[in-house]
């Protein structure tokens, strides 16, 4: 994979990784219009949005090449928010429980 | 008096950027470079620290009233969030290759993919304006429901930067033109691109949010 990624241009990269976020969106797009979120597509929805974020953080901004510590924060930041939407998914009532005062 | 030469180089061994004096670029020897200057990118967290929040209001509302959030997307006009977001994902590899091409000294070409980014940004914008109308149409507006309110906050603040965003473009064009940038010196012009990727960075999320997640 390495010797792959190492040979091809990066007018190639760019192109694949623009041609890879459309793809992803229309799967979520489908997910949406052909039948009812459930709690297995919502978190698959919430993992495409993850791999469209690294997608645009490492090829289209170019942070994989660049400060490391910047390309923490942001991937850190597109991890962590899909996780807290898959958390409201699979467990609604316990972010009411944690959300409520007084309860 | 010497000259430093700091030349950046990508995986495939091609050149990306040359600077001389370090005066474009701050780089941590240990990390690599920082595209644009550190100024945007406390301009982005900060941007991105307040959608994060948002996003989390977003997420306590809907544990909240389920109902209110399962009905509100299937109002919306799925169509308008799908165009929005194939027309961001494309403005993104625009101004992607529009750094490309000033790296590489190209000025008129990196010129050409900046009116292009500004083009779909306008887009966007045109996109975004028909389905606020389409809303109306339907009765739809802020105060319908909780779900809206936070619609309405989220696509509007979200529509407001990407306004910026094309003002940015428009400055780091209009300094293009007064040949600002060259293959040695384009900071400025990689912070304008990390904004609009930033733009796009934001609506990966709010699409999903808003549109599919019912």
């Amino acid at each position: 994979m390495n010797v792959k990624q190492f040979n091809m241009s990066e007018n190639k990269r760019l192109v694949i990784t623009w041609f890879s976020l459309l793809t992803m969106t229309l799967i979520s797009a489908l997910l949406a219009e052909t039948s009812s979120i459930n709690t297995v597509s919502g978190v698959f929805v919430c993992f495409i949005i993850a791999m469209k974020s690294q997608l645009v953080i490492d090829h289209m901004v170019g942070l994989r090449w660049a400060h490391k510590s910047i390309r923490r924060v942001m991937l850190s930041y597109f991890y962590i928010l899909p996780l807290l939407i898959s958390i409201g998914i699979i467990f609604p009532n316990f972010i009411v429980r944690m959300t409520t005062l007084g309860g | 008096m010497s000259t430093i030469e700091l030349i950046n180089y990508n995986t495939d061994g091609e050149q990306l950027s040359k600077h001389q004096n370090n005066q474009d670029i701050i780089e941590d020897k240990s990390n690599g470079i920082i595209p644009g200057d550190i100024a945007i990118w406390i301009l982005i967290f900060a941007e991105l620290f307040e959608f994060g929040l948002f996003f989390i209001i977003f997420i306590i509302a809907k544990a909240h009233n389920p109902e209110v959030f399962s009905e509100g997307p299937q109002q919306l006009d799925t169509l308008s969030g799908i165009m929005n977001t194939f027309i961001l994902l494309t403005s993104s590899f625009f101004i992607a290759k529009a750094v490309q091409a000033i790296r590489k000294g190209r000025v008129k070409t990196s010129q050409k993919w900046i009116v292009f980014t500004f083009l779909a940004g306008a887009t966007y914008c045109g996109v975004k304006a028909w389905e606020y109308h389409v809303n109306d149409l339907r009765g739809i507006g802020i105060e319908t429901d909780m779900f809206f309110t936070i619609y309405y906050y989220l696509t509007f603040n979200h529509l407001l930067h990407v306004m910026f965003g094309m003002c940015g473009l428009l400055w780091v064009l209009l300094r293009s033109c007064f040949n600002a940038y060259s293959e040695e010196k384009h900071a400025g012009f990689e912070a304008a691109a990390c904004y609009w990727h930033m733009v796009d960075l934001a609506w990966i999320i709010i699409f999903p949010l808003l549109y599919v997640l019912a």
